[in-house]
């Protein structure tokens, strides 16, 4: 559960460290613990993406 | 639906209530106005007629008796005795607005006879003010109403052509044959003509008692329907203004909750989730991320800690090393 959530999570570590984790969790609404947790849904997954991807834009 | 939507949803609901309170008053009281007016210009001006019919007919009663009397008393005194001394008598007779001097008991047969022009005139003014009212009635009844004054109407033709023919006798002097007439056709007919009046005057009297008793019922139903309409809006409102304020206060108390617990360093395992779609869920929506930011920080803040020992460590090893 949650495995692809969490890749998300090192892609914004990658792209912009503590800050872009910070957005991404503010974003989804879900922390780094809480996506361990969450099930890797469609839904979640197109959350996430469109969240690194606007992180990485910025 | 925003705070703002529901809100002018709840006052548009309450005013269209209101609006229908008032749209139904204002229909109840136009049928009121209406029911009165009909009742004014029908029925009362209907027993306004038949005042007027009866009054007319006591004045045209009064001067045929009056005038009977006086050129009877008259003859026969100037027959027996040969006096012309008499009884006089003088009234002012008012009918249909127009003022009559009735001094109809003169001092003598002459002047009794001169007089009969006056008795003349106010006979025929109260024929055609005694006909002018039953023709106002008759245009203006219908029903019950109409039949009986259609009956009324053809007993007056009937002492109509009785008092004609009488008083056409009295104006020629001829007071046997007045007295036959007066007796045998006069009289019945006119005893007819008072019993279709009575009858008429019943009919407009429990007519106008029944439009009364529908009056006072009508109103105290609508009386009560107003307390029950009144009742139901004053609930409704109230309703509607309990789930308005319940449905934001609940959710703002519990957003207050939240944020002290937040104040306190509370956050984990907090997870908000306000019901709705309106400012104050889009505010605890904001909150969940807000928490989930602190939760990132909290664990980076442990890893950091997590690291201290290892990288105490690591530095006293290169302060032995440079020694």
């Amino acid at each position: 559960m949650g495995a692809k959530l969490l890749e998300f999570y090192q892609q914004a570590q990658e792209s912009a460290g503590l800050q872009g984790r910070i957005k991404l969790a503010m974003i989804t609404k879900l922390s780094q613990e809480k996506a361990k947790e969450a099930a890797d849904s469609p839904k979640n997954i197109q959350l996430f993406a469109d969240a690194v991807k606007k992180i990485q834009a910025e | 639906m925003n705070i703002k939507t529901k809100m002018i949803a709840g006052v548009a609901v309450i005013t269209v209530l209101l609006l229908g309170f008032l749209m139904y008053l204002r229909s109840y009281t136009n049928g009121t106005v209406n029911d009165l007016e009909g009742m004014r210009d029908q029925e009362l001006a209907l027993a306004n007629a038949a005042w007027s019919v009866r009054y007319y007919d006591q004045i045209r009663n009064s001067v045929l008796a009056e005038g009977l009397q006086a050129i009877t008393f008259h003859s026969k005194l100037n027959s027996e005795t040969g006096t012309t001394e008499g009884n006089e008598s003088s009234e002012t007779v008012i009918v249909d607005g127009q003022e009559f001097e009735s001094t109809v008991m003169s001092e003598s047969v002459s002047e009794a006879v001169d007089q009969r022009g006056d008795l003349s005139a106010i006979y025929e003014s109260s024929n055609q003010a005694l006909r002018k009212a039953i023709s106002f009635g008759l245009a203006n009844s219908s029903g019950s109403a109409l039949g009986h004054l259609e009956h009324v109407k053809a007993t007056e033709d009937k002492v109509l052509a009785a008092s004609t023919k009488l008083i056409g006798l009295l104006l020629t002097g001829q007071i046997a044959e007045s007295e036959q007439v007066l007796i045998n056709e006069y009289k019945p007919t006119r005893d007819e003509f008072l019993q279709a009046t009575d009858v008429f005057f019943q009919n407009q009297e429990s007519s106008i008692q029944q439009s009364i008793a529908n009056k006072i019922s009508n109103t105290e139903n609508a009386r009560n329907t107003s307390m029950v309409i009144l009742g139901t809006l004053i609930l409704a409102i109230g309703g509607i203004a309990t789930i308005l304020a319940q449905n934001i206060a609940t959710r703002v108390q519990q957003l207050t909750a939240i944020s002290n617990r937040i104040s306190e360093g509370e956050i984990d395992g907090l997870n908000i989730n306000l019901s709705g779609k309106d400012e104050i869920s889009q505010l605890g929506e904001s909150m969940n991320g807000v928490v989930a930011a602190f939760e990132v920080l909290y664990q980076q803040a442990e890893a950091v800690m997590a690291q201290g020992p290892a990288l105490q460590e690591v530095a006293a090893a290169e302060r032995n090393d440079e020694q």
